[in-house]
């Protein structure tokens, strides 16, 4: 188009039509887009969190997991296997470069830190070649390898702790191995980290939550009283100056029988419950919502003594079509005021 | 309108795999096994459908000198539609399918279908238009989809169908194989259209 043409097409006014045209068409096209987006996200996300919890279930049959904080930057989330809360083993949830793209790799390891699976969860390598590197025939040759195995080329035959690569695929072989590497070092700097008394053990969203009932305190950890029912770690919250509070943390088992719901419960320097705050819940995403609501969360607040459910003077009014929820938020206010008067009472003697 | 028509002409004489030899490139990639190739077709005629409705409806006011821009942005709103809804709902297909799904956008059938069909008809001939050819698509899919999987992997669907002595011919699954086979179909569609042609006259 020569530069006459277009000038006496912007005078008259077509190219602005025309111009106009096209963005009302992108935009429409572009609001359907939100609308499916919002329809569809939820629905794929959640089915992400189901294969990640299908997997680690097929890798510790029977245990229940909690997330645990890890250091390792490559590490996106770590879990504690435990059955009978005796440690079965832990799994580390990872992303790491392949050759085609991002991709998802699940490793589980023993509590003695040999490697105990690895699964794939999504990948982009190419069909038939670095796609190999997500089936279980390769992904086999990892099991029972602790942290300082190697990857070894197609000639050299494997030794105990090394395992073979897939020739035409090193580098999707590479990035699987990298994400076992990178897990079974962070489960050995697991054992190797102090076990209790550290005030840096508060995982961010603790700290967070802290901070909003009772500002800048020290959180310093107590052991757990006798009864403790649910309760898994309390701290004494101090100021430079006098004891504020106490905080407690519980798994109680809402819906979803085989993960628990982990709770930050917080208690005024006289045990009465200030809030609480769910740090790690697989219910379905507004059911947790909806715990966290002010109408069902105000009925804890200022409570000493524990709540029913029966309709009575402590009684709590339940959220309709998801008591089994809210049960496990009353059974985790009720335990952690039974931890906190028990921590009380023993102070007093 | 003559469906009847328009029927035999998508199916047949002007099937825009088999014929026109147009969206090569999907039918060559997702055509291992009959499951996928059958999933392909269906999104790429849903997404057919739709885009050959709305053109038709909105062929009055898209520009002239914009018209594939247009045509292109519609086809990717509903490409990207169907693979969020394919993600969500059919993992299992969306796994099989891969990067091929945002590639529909570049279809070219679509894009042929739209500029040579859809923009000049009414809305009902479009959608029917979209139709037919989206099965004429997904019939030629399909077809050398049951090819490379009999052949490839002796299985169809896969259920086992010739049994534990045959040896696959490994080939069929990759590139190559899928050229080949590809050659070896189109041969035999010309063969025979060309008599039924000449039976016609």
């Amino acid at each position: 188009m020569t530069l006459k043409k277009l000038t006496s097409q912007l005078r008259s006014g077509s190219v602005w039509d025309i111009a106009s045209r096209l963005l009302t068409i992108t935009f429409l096209v572009g609001l359907c887009l939100a609308g499916v987006y919002a329809l569809t996200s939820p629905v794929i996300s959640a089915r992400e969190e189901q294969a990640r919890q299908s997997a680690m279930s097929t890798f510790f049959p029977g245990c229940h997991f909690t997330q645990i904080s890890c250091q390792a930057p490559e590490v996106e989330r770590l879990y504690k296997a435990e059955e009978a809360s005796q440690c079965s083993g832990y799994c580390a949830l990872l992303s790491v470069n392949g050759y085609g793209g991002n991709m998802e790799v699940m490793v589980a390891v023993n509590a003695d830190g040999r490697v105990r699976g690895v699964e794939v969860l999504s990948h982009s390598e190419t069909q038939n070649i670095g796609s190999l590197a997500a089936q279980e025939s390769f992904l086999s040759r990892f099991k029972g390898k602790t942290a300082d195995f190697g990857l070894v080329q197609a000639p050299n035959v494997p030794d105990e702790n090394q395992v073979q690569a897939l020739s035409g695929a090193t580098r999707s072989s590479r990035a699987v191995a990298s994400a076992v590497t990178a897990a079974l070092r962070a489960v050995e700097n697991l054992a190797v980290a102090p076990p209790t008394g550290e005030e840096d053990k508060l995982l961010p969203s603790e700290t967070s939550a802290l901070k909003n009932w009772f500002g800048e305190v020290i959180a310093r950890p107590v052991d757990l009283p006798a009864e403790h029912g649910a309760a898994v770690e309390v701290w004494q919250l101090h100021s430079p100056t006098q004891l504020v509070g106490y905080a407690v943390k519980t798994q109680t088992v809402g819906q979803n029988e085989a993960f628990k719901i982990t709770t930050l419960i917080g208690f005024n320097a006289s045990g009465a419950v200030i809030s609480y705050e769910i740090l790690e819940s697989f219910e379905l995403e507004s059911f947790t919502a909806a715990l966290l609501r002010d109408d069902f969360r105000l009925q804890f607040v200022g409570r000493t003594v524990p709540v029913t459910t029966d309709g009575g003077e402590n009684s709590v009014e339940l959220i309709p079509n998801m008591e089994k929820s809210c049960r496990a938020i009353v059974k985790a206010v009720n335990d952690g005021l039974q931890t906190v008067a028990a921590l009380q009472g023993g102070a007093a003697q | 309108m003559k469906p009847l028509k328009q029927l035999k002409n998508a199916l047949l004489t002007q099937n825009p795999v088999l014929n026109q030899l147009l969206g090569m490139c999907s039918v060559l990639a997702v055509s291992t096994t009959v499951s996928s190739a059958f999933g392909m077709g269906v999104t790429v005629t849903a997404v057919l459908i739709c885009s050959n409705v709305f053109i038709s409806l909105l062929s009055p006011v898209i520009p002239q000198q914009v018209r594939i821009v247009s045509y292109i942005v519609i086809i990717a709103g509903f490409v990207t539609a169907a693979e969020l809804l394919i993600n969500a709902f059919f993992p299992s297909l969306a796994s099989s399918l891969g990067v091929f799904i945002p590639l529909i956008v570049v279809n070219c059938i679509i894009l042929a279908r739209d500029e040579m069909f859809a923009s000049k008809n009414s809305v009902p001939a479009s959608a029917l238009d979209g139709l037919f050819m989206g099965l004429g698509y997904t019939a030629a899919i399909v077809l050398l989809g049951a090819l490379r999987e009999v052949l490839g992997n002796g299985t169809l669907a896969g259920i086992p169908v010739l049994g534990s002595g045959f040896r696959p011919i490994l080939m069929l699954n990759f590139a190559p194989g899928a050229f080949i086979a590809l050659g070896l179909l189109l041969a035999l569609v010309q063969k025979l259209t060309a008599r039924l042609g000449q039976k016609g006259e």
